[in-house]
């Protein structure tokens, strides 16, 4: 033992009343030492073991003190009042209560009944959500660069086609039309995915995004416009875990979960670019989440939502499919 | 001082039909048979009386953490802790009445040793030893429940005035002044046998202790 300050004070009066301002002293030395925290723990644990019997006036009470203290007999009045006079907690406990706008409750308690709320009101609400409206945008802002994709691609397609566009002018060819319906549902599908609404655990983890095909500038904004998205995720509460190398669990806080688990994991150095699968498990619950990733390099992403995230111990086993290995195992816990 | 002694006894007499019985540790203790699923449900309809009973429970974490040792008053950090109960309620993450309690009690914990590194300039990833204290304190929260009893057992072996004083002090929840004037001993001579008390009990527990 370095420190002896705590042997040599007398603890059993601290802890009684620690407030005093000759205590200020060891109030701000204790913290810090591992002798005196000790010490007063142990002592606070005693106090605190002691003082189990006591009385505080019940809750009901507190309230009709504060909001109808007219109406209190004055017995219990003159009680709660003597009692507030001497306990610091109950005092703190009682401006609380002041100090709450209760008003903050009311959206929980409006969206606590959203179950039963109207399909039209689904319908405005969707409506109404940024992800929509960002995903408008993605495709006013690709629309013509996708047309012109697809015209030049069947331009080098068919003569008939060729002739068709020629003739048509801003006309598009029915495939055309097919395809551009298929990369727009598959933007909005992807933006569907990331989309916030998705941390409330209706949907798996959105896969990670592909690498886009060079040279397409269309393509390297539309990806960019991802990455931003990806970004804004994590600041609208997706927690990132990035476990570099396997052995003893990471705990995180289950508070902080408020959208989900961006879970990242390395490939191994001597690993060429392949594909690979993560498992995550839930061994307690039976459960488990896979995703694949076609050609792994340096690290690989996963989202888990916050909804599948329930406190316990996962496992997850990043898996070489092309080749014969032993799975790398990390471990995490999400704790309550 | 007459005047306050009367004002002390009034409220000690009263106290059986007035209060209920529950305080510090022991607000812990009571609210481990609570329905707090349901309280929470009476919270987000905001019934305060469901406010003030989440706010105890909070509170008796804080005073196990010694909190107040720190600040005077912790009402950003109870509502912080609010927030993060409302906010996993709604997520439908705290459905185990049981895990409840582990949940706030961890919650404030982790929030108030944040804000205590912060305060106290502590390098965030470096061991603060309170840190490390308050995490055995709530690691063991339910083997201490077990000693009140035990505790209340090892006091029948002290002597006869420090048992009288102890029982007033934490027991009746006395004030000094009440104590002295129903044992008689002076202010001085009642606080040497509380702490000599209290010191044979810390001697005799530290032996239990890691």
């Amino acid at each position: 033992m370095t420190c002896r300050r705590a042997l040599d004070l007398d603890l059993a009066d601290f802890v009684s009343d620690a407030a005093r301002p000759e205590w200020a002293e060891f109030r701000a030395h204790y913290p810090r030492c591992a002798e005196c925290s000790a010490e007063v723990r142990a002592w606070t644990e005693l106090h605190l073991s002691l003082r189990a019997s006591g009385d505080h006036p019940a809750e009901e009470l507190l309230l009709r003190f504060e909001t109808e203290p007219g109406r209190l007999p004055a017995a219990e009045r003159r009680a709660v009042e003597d009692h507030l006079a001497h306990c610091a907690s109950c005092r703190d406990e009682l401006g609380a209560l002041r100090r709450l706008d209760f008003a903050q409750l009311a959206p929980r308690v409006a969206a606590s009944t959203s179950a039963r709320t109207s399909f039209a009101e689904v319908l405005r609400r969707a409506l109404l959500h940024p992800a929509f409206a960002y995903a408008l945008v993605l495709l006013l802002l690709f629309y013509p660069a996708l047309e012109r994709r697809q015209t030049e691609r069947e331009d080098r397609g068919t003569p008939a086609a060729m002739g068709e566009a020629s003739s048509g002018g801003a006309l598009r060819s029915e495939p055309a039309k097919q395809a551009t319906a298929r990369y727009t549902d598959e933007v909005l599908a992807r933006r569907k995915l990331d989309a916030p609404l998705e941390r409330a655990g209706r949907e798996s983890p959105a896969a990670a995004p592909t690498a886009p095909a060079a040279g397409n500038l269309a393509e390297e904004k539309d990806e960019r416009a991802f990455a931003k998205s990806r970004r804004s995720l994590a600041a609208e509460g997706w927690r990132a875990l990035a476990l570099s190398r396997p052995g003893a669990a990471v705990d995180v806080d289950a508070a902080s979960l408020e959208g989900g688990l961006v879970l990242t994991l390395p490939v191994p150095e001597t690993t060429p670019a392949g594909p690979v699968e993560v498992r995550v498990v839930d061994a307690q619950a039976g459960r488990e989440m896979r995703q694949r990733f076609a050609d792994a390099r340096g690290s690989v992403t996963m989202r888990l939502p916050a909804a599948w995230l329930t406190p316990g111990t996962y496992t997850a086993e990043l898996r070489r499919l092309d080749a014969e290995t032993s799975p790398t195992t990390f471990v995490f816990r999400v704790v309550p | 001082m007459a005047g306050a002694e009367s004002d002390h006894a009034s409220v000690t007499r009263g106290a059986a039909a007035v209060f209920a019985g529950a305080v510090a540790s022991a607000r812990i203790g009571a609210a481990v048979d609570r329905d707090w699923v349901a309280v929470l449900g009476r919270l987000l309809e905001g019934d305060r009386v469901a406010f003030l009973e989440v706010n105890r429970l909070v509170t008796g974490f804080l005073v196990q953490l010694r909190a107040y040792d720190f600040r005077d008053e912790w009402d950003d950090l109870r509502q912080e802790v609010l927030a993060s109960v409302v906010a996993n309620e709604r997520a439908g993450r705290l459905r185990d009445p049981k895990a409840f309690l582990g949940y706030v009690r961890i919650i404030t914990r982790n929030k108030f040793i944040d804000r205590l590194k912060a305060r106290l300039r502590h390098h965030e990833k470096e061991a603060l030893p309170w840190d490390e204290e308050t995490a055995r304190a709530v690691a063991a929260p339910a083997e201490r429940d077990g000693r009140v009893a035990e505790l209340w057992r090892a006091v029948r072996d002290l002597p006869a005035e420090e048992q009288r004083v102890l029982d007033g002090v934490y027991r009746q929840g006395k004030t000094y002044e009440q104590v002295c004037s129903e044992t008689g001993l002076p202010l001085g001579t009642m606080k040497r046998r509380l702490r000599d008390a209290l010191l044979a009990l810390r001697r005799r527990f530290a032996e239990d202790e890691p």
